[in-house]
């Protein structure tokens, strides 16, 4: 008996080393959020001298309390490289802690139940949505408060939100100009392929192109696929939707597209987005297009099968190109735009995202009250200042619409790959650049609450349905604007 | 000694039945050789079964060392060591292989308020902060095939931290639900009184309960009892604390689970146990503490078995209350997932180290838990 209890005794003995083990590491260990318990330790809590912040010159090391800044990173993928800025902002305010967080797109409901519940970093990206005239009063107004560098950006930023959805001020800003979704390929690859897709001009010859590769990669072990294609909600509920509509010279762009959205086409014959669906199910038909493509995951499939080498094209982002050179800094790759017109002699446009004027970043309004708003002001503005913007358009490897004190030079692998060649004295310089807002955020002022966005739709199974037969191009046209009936109440 | 055999009237010797005469009999021997064939046989089949059982592990093992790059391909053991490419972006390697760019500058003696160009290469940053290309080297030839485990068990990813907490929160919640079983298990059990069957029935009731149903109310309520503790609504220890006593608390509710273990346990124990210890003095905590306690070893370590995983891999509950900083294991392995791009190294290590905790525990405790269901086993 006396061995069990000593036996039990030890057992117990484990239990309680454990636990203050646990204890130990989640005291003293450095945490992503470690400095909020270097605050507390520092016994200043938020409560805090912002004028100290403020006057300091950068090299004045006044004893101040801690302060800690959460403020969200644009994207999961830059928080690091964000960090570097922020470490500059640090230094220059002493004192004071910059904790940057991301908010990826599968946390975005939990981070917002939790702002929901009262929580508010001092400042924050788009993870709660577009701001509407409903809930523009979440955040504060930045017309009334000292935000600097407004004057920078290319466009009256101060109306532009306003007109776009009916807001009274300003309530977040965005330096990111349009995003380009352009077919990108591995130049090494293709040349081994014997191929050239600089000849494509129209989209018979994009066609045949798709045509020659896959023919060409079927008889190889060591390429998978030629073009390869993954699903994903946004791309196709977004991008690919409102891009393909281009390559037709009959007026199927944006605006259009914006009349789908509104409701004022109803002959699905005349909808532009005829063109989207009947594109894809011709590729699908022709076995150019992926086996049950809706079903193949965007990154562990597609963008690994691209990273590996084992398929030579896709038709994306800037985000893939980088992610090449991550893995294979050697890699060449170059693009063509999205979409070869479909009759030779047209023009060939290609679709930019517009400029952000109500997703960008932004002050919640409980930080109004907060004793640390001077400072959190003073962040947003050297978030907002020329400096960092050009470092953050080099990140991220976007454009600005913003007038930086010299001109930018980009160094993206997407910009040297195909979007400079966009530009006069490029390859494609005779290419137009269509920008606008596409046709769901023209009609954003109109969307019923709590109705989810529209990429999320079930665009995959209609996509299925559609590849084998069981709907026509019509009905999905239909099936479209039902969904816009829904969750819209159009005037 | 002699038998018969009834199906066949020759007689045989025990010794020759058991295969111990090896003087010849063919028969013996044929019957000794399928024995051993059908040991090999069951030996094989478990070494094949513990095999097909360990291999998903050892896969996750090797996974933890397979960049994104190669991970179309299958992975036997770990891919070869790659050397430095100095043509890579250092913004890039941040991006894309979670490097902290903070320890690499302070590594190389680069000003942490110097800020470097993302676009610059190796070779350039080697150039512009003379720095030689054996250091870069030297720094970054571990990130080539260790980048999951560096990253993850580094001080920057909050992996330790977050470790922490699952292991505080799981430790509170399992002793927190064991408590408060044996107290409704005894109330409803050894109290007996009138309307015990249908507090009992109620708690049942919540089986039925879909957890996501109870997401909202129960955030709903977490939210306005967060909302009267001063400084719960501001980033600081009493946010973080208040915060992982609402996952416990979540933990440890009132569930149907650990009322019907210690109910059922509680209402074995025959009453007249209770009713001797009364009789001979002990107050109600002596005869929990001496006599009911040292019954509950079978329902606690099954409850125990049954719930440790649970808590410790939960991860919506966390996922919906906690800050990002102030997070759980699964919910930071979570995050290592990008909105465009994954770091698969980092995820399956996350995902790997996460299981090592649960299995140490279990070999540590093995006996106990055993032992506990053996005793239950054994006294019926």
């Amino acid at each position: 008996m006396r061995i069990r209890e000593n036996s039990s005794y030890h057992r117990w003995l484990w239990v309680s080393l454990l636990v203050v083990s646990a204890m130990v590491l989640a005291a003293c260990s450095p945490s992503d959020g470690g400095d909020t318990a270097t605050t507390a330790a520092a016994g200043g809590g938020d409560t805090a001298t912002t004028e100290a912040a403020d006057d300091a010159p950068a090299t004045t090391a006044a004893p101040v309390e801690a302060i800690t800044l959460e403020i969200q990173a644009s994207q999961p993928e830059f928080k690091n490289a964000e960090e570097q800025l922020w470490d500059i902002f640090e230094a220059q305010n002493p004192g004071v802690t910059v904790e940057t967080f991301a908010v990826n797109e599968d946390q975005v409901e939990a981070y917002r139940a939790r702002r929901a519940g009262g929580y508010a970093p001092a400042f924050e990206a788009g993870a709660m949505g577009p701001i509407t005239a409903e809930n523009a009063a979440n955040w504060i107004d930045l017309l009334t408060v000292d935000t600097q560098w407004l004057d920078r950006w290319t466009y009256d930023v101060t109306t532009a939100e306003s007109e776009r959805v009916g807001t009274t001020g300003l309530h977040s800003v965005d330096t990111r100009a349009g995003r380009f979704i352009t077919w990108m390929y591995n130049a090494d690859l293709m040349e081994d392929l014997g191929l050239d897709p600089r000849t494509v001009k129209t989209q018979a010859d994009l066609i045949q192109l798709l045509k020659d590769g896959t023919e060409l990669v079927n008889a190889r072990d060591d390429i998978d696929y030629f073009w390869d294609q993954a699903w994903h909600n946004w791309m196709f509920g977004v991008n690919y939707m409102g891009n393909i509509p281009l390559m037709a010279s009959d007026g199927r762009r944006i605006p259009e597209q914006q009349a789908s959205w509104a409701g004022e086409i109803t002959d699905p014959a005349q909808d532009p987005y005829r063109y989207t669906f009947q594109w894809w199910k011709d590729r699908y038909d022709e076995g150019v297009l992926n086996e049950e493509f809706w079903l193949r995951e965007w990154e562990t499939d597609m963008e690994a099968s691209y990273l590996a080498g084992k398929s030579v094209m896709m038709l994306h982002g800037p985000w893939p190109w980088d992610k090449m050179l991550a893995e294979n800094p050697d890699a060449r790759q170059l693009g063509i735009p999205a979409t070869p017109p479909l009759v030779e002699g047209d023009p060939w446009v290609q679709y930019v995202s517009a400029p952000i004027v109500d997703n960008g970043w932004r002050i919640p309004i409980e930080n109004a009250d907060s004793p640390n708003f001077e400072l959190i002001l003073k962040a947003f503005n050297f978030w907002n200042s020329p400096d960092i913007v050009e470092a953050r358009a080099q990140i991220n490897g976007q454009a600005v619409v913003y007038t930086l004190d010299q001109p930018l030079v980009l160094e993206s692998p997407q910009f040297l790959g195909i979007v400079q060649e966009l530009q006069p004295g490029g390859f494609y310089e005779d290419v137009i650049l269509e920008i606008d807002v596409p046709g769901a955020d023209a009609i954003a002022e109109f969307k019923n609450e709590d109705t989810g966005v529209y990429w999320d739709w079930q665009w995959n199974d209609r996509y299925r349905e559609l590849m084998n037969d069981e709907i026509t191009v019509d009905e999905m046209i239909t099936w479209f604007h039902e969904q816009v009936a829904n969750d819209y109440t159009l005037p | 000694m002699t038998i018969i055999d009834e199906k066949n009237p020759e007689t045989t010797s025990l010794s020759e039945r058991d295969g111990d005469n090896l003087s010849g009999a063919p028969r013996s021997a044929s019957v000794s050789g399928r024995r051993r064939i059908l040991r090999v046989a069951i030996l094989a089949f478990f070494f094949v079964y513990v095999i097909l059982t360990l291999m998903p592990f050892y896969f996750l093992f090797v996974r933890t060392f397979v960049a994104t790059a190669d991970s179309t391909d299958m992975w036997w053991w770990l891919p070869p060591e790659e050397e430095v490419n100095m043509n890579a972006e250092i913004g890039n390697l941040s991006i894309f292989l979670n490097l902290d760019i903070a320890e690499i500058k302070a590594e190389w003696g680069i000003p942490l308020t110097e800020y470097v160009e993302p676009r610059w290469d190796l070779n350039r940053i080697s150039e512009e902060y003379d720095i030689p290309l054996e250091t870069i080297r030297a720094t970054l030839t571990p990130f080539g095939r260790f980048n999951g485990w560096i990253v993850l068990l580094g001080g920057g990813s909050g992996f330790w931290s977050s470790i922490g907490r699952t292991a505080i929160v799981t430790a509170l919640g399992v002793i927190g639900i064991n408590v408060l079983g044996i107290m409704t298990g005894s109330a409803l059990a050894g109290l007996r009184f009138r309307y015990q069957r249908w507090i009992y029935a109620i708690f049942l009731v919540s089986v039925v309960i879909p957890p996501f149903l109870l997401l909202l109310p129960q955030f709903l309520m977490v939210n306005l009892i967060q909302g009267v503790i001063p400084g719960s609504q501001e980033s600081g220890l009493v946010r973080e604390v208040s915060q992982l006593a609402v996952l416990v608390f979540l933990y440890i509710q009132g569930g149907a689970l650990s009322t019907m273990i210690f109910t059922s346990a509680i209402g074995a124990i025959p009453r007249e146990m209770e009713e001797s210890a009364e009789i001979d003095g002990a107050s109600r905590w002596e005869y929990i503490r001496h006599i009911l306690l040292p019954l509950m070893k079978v329902p606690i370590a099954g409850l125990t078995v049954i719930v440790l995983p649970f808590f410790w891999n939960d991860f919506l509950a966390p996922f919906v209350y906690l800050d990002p900083t102030n997070t759980t294991l699964q919910p930071l392995i979570q995050s290592f997932v990008g909105q465009y791009t994954t770091n698969f190294r980092i995820v399956f290590t996350g995902v790997f180290v996460s299981i090592l905790p649960l299995v140490f525990i279990y070999i540590i405790f093995r006996k106990w838990f055993v032992a506990g269901v053996m005793e239950g086993a054994v006294k019926g």
